[in-house]
């Protein structure tokens, strides 16, 4: 019994060992999110990296996991998640724009709510401020779950600079920014301040000598949208502020945005989003009804988009309005409301990848990528199948059989 | 009068009548059969391509090879669902007209656009209460308000009342003080000499053996009902010292008692079994483990599955007990299937899920000899489905209430534009 016992260590040492040697898993359906579905395929894992995808073969010593009957997803990606950290650390609401902050500060990697996450297949996160004020800070992109530190999680810092334009950072106290007149003119003070500010710095590196502009902490981050080293994420809603949105940092200061939310009725100005190829991510609501909209009808959001031509559409929780975990069920509503299962499927995956820009790393099962890899129970927008394995950067984070998180969820 | 009383306080149903030659003037009856569905009775299993027949507000006949009297309207419905309206033992604000309050009954409002909502979501029959708390985030406690199990009749305003009072709140035997329980413990103890006097007064009568003039004692309040298994109590207990507290008082006077907003019933299912306690579950209600606790603590998504296990009856009410168009989907009454499916998840089979939303949610809120189930002589309270009803994408095709058809997706602007599944 007990040497059994020491068998049984063993196996699950190695098991959960660090991401080293061989690993492929066997699965019924693949979704590659790289334009295929494999039937009965294998992905072969090496030094936490995909190696191969489809079919494989195992190299001698390799470790093998078979799941017959299970679907492997790339590990699930939400780009409007506030639950990196405690909750209320998200709004520090002293200015109305506070391109310093950054929630880097914030993490914390023994958070329950992250290991919720691994729970229901989400292995990267953008973990971004609040909508308190209208620009709350840089988020993090970082993973949750498989570090035990800062420093291992994060995937890239700065992830993405956070503006909440409307609905929500209306300051009422009656100082500026109480109506979209003020909120516009304390953003586009910043972001002129960042584009002059990167200019000088340009001039300066192209002309290889003179004296350095003087360094600016609370543009130095600003300045990489102006690089297109990271995006800005907008909390917008309703069609005249997607429109706003669009307009301001599309048109006229032309760095890489992603619409976010895009709810109460923000779907009619889709059209002008597919035009000029932005992306879109919707959620936490999947549907517009009764809110700005007054045609009796129930809009599935995304679906909306999607009809509109909006290619690059992903879906959020905004955690914890919707839990972490349950990123999977925002595509599945948005299913069940008209969009495409694959397009859901691509929503949750390589399309949040592509429009936080590191889908060179992630968001896909092919060859080169970090094998961030969920086995679901059979498809996982059926609510009722469940993650059976996560494993993040080749390593494990997650396994139902060695005891199903029990406490699937939690609070404030 | 008294006789129709007892009846219903019972909760006996009356067996289907004959026709009566006696009233001549009476219409005649209206048949409709849904025919070829597969029909989930929840009390009977599934029946492949069958027909439900209906007559006039009753279900009259199930079965696979009815014969049908001449004249019955009928429905196909052929490769869909047919199953019984869907029961919300928590409904807040639904059917009440603003500014209501008083009784219920006085207070609904037939014509509430939410009320119509539900129908296109499948509930025929919910809970309300005046007052109630509870929303985004999950969970609701029973208020002191009056409450009442009432239907989504749309637009018709009698026989919307199922049953009210339809619960009684004993939610300060778990949150309120020491004289708070010691009231409750009083009132119990009251009750029940008084419910033993008035079974003394029937016997007696019945022998005829009352003294001459002998005044009847009634044990008509609240406790005293609660003691003849005339009304059940509701009690929110989400962790188990709560559950533990109400199973005391439930152990101690043997009364019908449904735990609401069960959190952490899954570490206690054999002491609920054995009180014969019901629980309300809502499935995603999450809560992390304290981990100061020597006691497994917090929620688990298998609850559901584990109180099955023990024999205890539950039903599933969704994170958000209301019907609401705020646009999170698939976590409030409007997606009353999505929660029970999430039960299965958690292990449960699909038929104890499906039972939970309509046969087990019917006996909760003490309604279930008219509706909750598809059989003989029930009310004719119905929902096609056009899939399989823990299918996230299936959506309600037709709802019957009392026999009437009060939705129809295709006629409806609601989802008329969703193709639905299949598809």
């Amino acid at each position: 019994m007990t040497r059994l016992a020491a068998v049984a260590i063993l196996l699950l040492g190695a098991y959960f060992q660090e991401p080293s040697g061989v690993t492929v898993i066997r699965a019924g359906k693949i979704f590659t999110a790289a334009g295929n579905t494999i039937d009965d395929g294998a992905i072969l894992v090496e030094n936490g990296k995909i190696k191969a995808v489809g079919v494989v073969e195992v190299p001698a010593g390799a470790r093998v996991l078979e799941f017959p009957e299970a679907w492997a997803t790339p590990g699930l990606i939400d780009l409007h998640c506030h639950i990196g950290g405690m909750i209320r650390d998200i709004n520090d609401m002293v200015h109305p724009t506070n391109p310093e902050l950054s929630t880097r500060a914030t993490i914390d990697p023994s958070s329950e709510l992250l290991k919720d996450a691994v729970a229901g297949g989400v292995t990267t996160v953008l973990y971004i401020p609040g909508s308190g004020t209208n620009m709350s800070g840089f988020g993090t992109l970082m993973h949750t779950a498989g570090g035990a530190t800062v420093d291992e999680l994060v995937v890239r810092y700065p992830g993405a600079l956070k503006v909440a334009q409307a609905w929500n950072p209306e300051r009422f106290g009656g100082d500026l920014g109480t109506t979209r007149m003020g909120m516009w003119w304390g953003l586009r003070k910043v972001l002129e301040d960042g584009r002059r500010y990167n200019q000088e710095w340009e001039a300066f590196e192209k002309s290889g000598g003179g004296k350095a502009p003087e360094r600016r902490e609370n543009l130095e981050l600003v300045r990489g949208l102006f690089q297109r080293k990271w995006p800005v994420i907008i909390h917008t809603a309703d069609a005249r502020d997607v429109m706003g949105t669009v307009r301001m940092f599309h048109d006229e200061f032309g760095i890489p945005c992603i619409i976010s939310h895009g709810e109460f009725g923000g779907f009619r100005a889709a059209p002008e989003i597919a035009k000029r190829d932005l992306p879109a991510n919707i959620g936490p609501r999947t549907y517009d009804w009764t809110i700005m909209l007054y045609d009796g009808k129930c809009h599935g959001i995304a679906a909306k988009y999607y009809e509109a031509g909006v290619k690059n559409l992903s879906l959020n929780t905004d955690s914890p309005v919707v839990p972490e975990e349950e990123l999977i069920v925002q595509a599945s509503m948005s299913v069940r409301l008209g969009l495409p299962e694959d397009v859901a499927l691509r929503g949750v995956t390589i399309e949040p990848a592509k429009a936080v820009m590191i889908a060179d790393r992630l968001g896909s099962l092919e060859p080169g990528k970090d094998a961030d890899i969920v086995v679901w129970s059979g498809n996982p927008l059926d609510v009722r199948n469940r993650v059976l394995l996560t494993i993040i950067g080749g390593k494990v984070v997650y396994d139902e059989r060695k005891g199903r998180r029990v406490t699937f969820g939690g609070g404030w | 009068m008294k006789l129709a009383i007892a009846v219903v306080l019972l909760g006996l149903q009356e067996p289907p009548k004959k026709e009566e030659a006696k009233a001549p003037a009476a219409k005649p009856p209206v048949y409709t059969a849904l025919v070829g569905g597969d029909v989930h009775t929840i009390s009977r299993g599934v029946l492949r391509g069958a027909t439900v027949l209906l007559k006039d507000q009753k279900i009259h006949r199930v079965g696979q090879a009815l014969d049908l009297p001449e004249g019955t309207i009928t429905i196909d419905v052929t490769g869909k669902r047919v199953l019984p309206g869907f029961v919300a033992v928590q409904a807040q604000g639904l059917a009440l007209a603003s500014g209501a309050g008083g009784k219920v009954s006085d207070s609904l409002d037939p014509f509430q656009e939410q009320v119509k909502i539900a129908l296109a979501c499948g509930i025929t029959s919910a809970f309300i209460e005046m007052g109630g708390s509870g929303g985004f985030f999950g969970g609701g406690t029973p208020s002191a308000g009056s409450n009442a199990v009432v239907k989504m009749s749309y637009g018709a305003l009698e026989g919307m009342t199922l049953l009210e009072p339809a619960a009684h709140s004993l939610q300060t035997w778990v949150s309120g003080g020491a004289a708070d329980r010691h009231e409750i413990r009083q009132s119990f103890v009251k009750a029940r000499d008084l419910v033993e006097r008035e079974r003394d007064f029937e016997r007696r009568r019945a022998e005829n053996k009352l003294k001459p003039n002998e005044q009847p004692v009634r044990a008509a309040d609240p406790f005293a009902r609660l003691l003849k298994g005339e009304l059940i109590a509701r009690i929110s207990a989400p962790d188990a010292d709560a559950i533990r507290r109400a199973l005391e008082l439930v152990n101690e006077f043997r009364f019908r008692c449904v735990l609401m907003d069960v959190v952490e019933g899954w570490t206690l299912p054999d002491e609920i079994g054995r009180a014969r306690a019901y629980v309300v579950v809502t499935v995603r209600n999450k809560q992390h483990a304290d981990r100061r606790m020597a006691r497994p603590s917090g929620s688990s998504i298998e609850q559901a599955a584990i109180l099955r296990k023990a024999g205890v009856k539950f039903a599933i009410s969704p994170i958000t007990p209301a019907v609401t168009t705020g646009g999170i989907a698939g976590r409030d009454l409007t997606g009353l299937p999505i929660e029970a499916a999430f039960a299965v998840r958690g292990g449960l089979d699909e038929a104890a899920a499906l039972e939970a939303i309509t046969l087990t949610a019917a006996e909760i809120c003490g309604v279930d000899a008219r509706v909750g189930s598809i059989e003989e002589g029930k009310d004719a309270d119905l929902v096609v489905l056009d899939g399989d009803p823990l299918d996230y994408r299936t959506f309600v095709d037709l709802t019957f209430v009392n026999g009437k058809l009060l939705y129809e997706k295709s006629k409806s602007s609601y989802f008329n534009h969703l193709k639905g599944k299949g598809r």
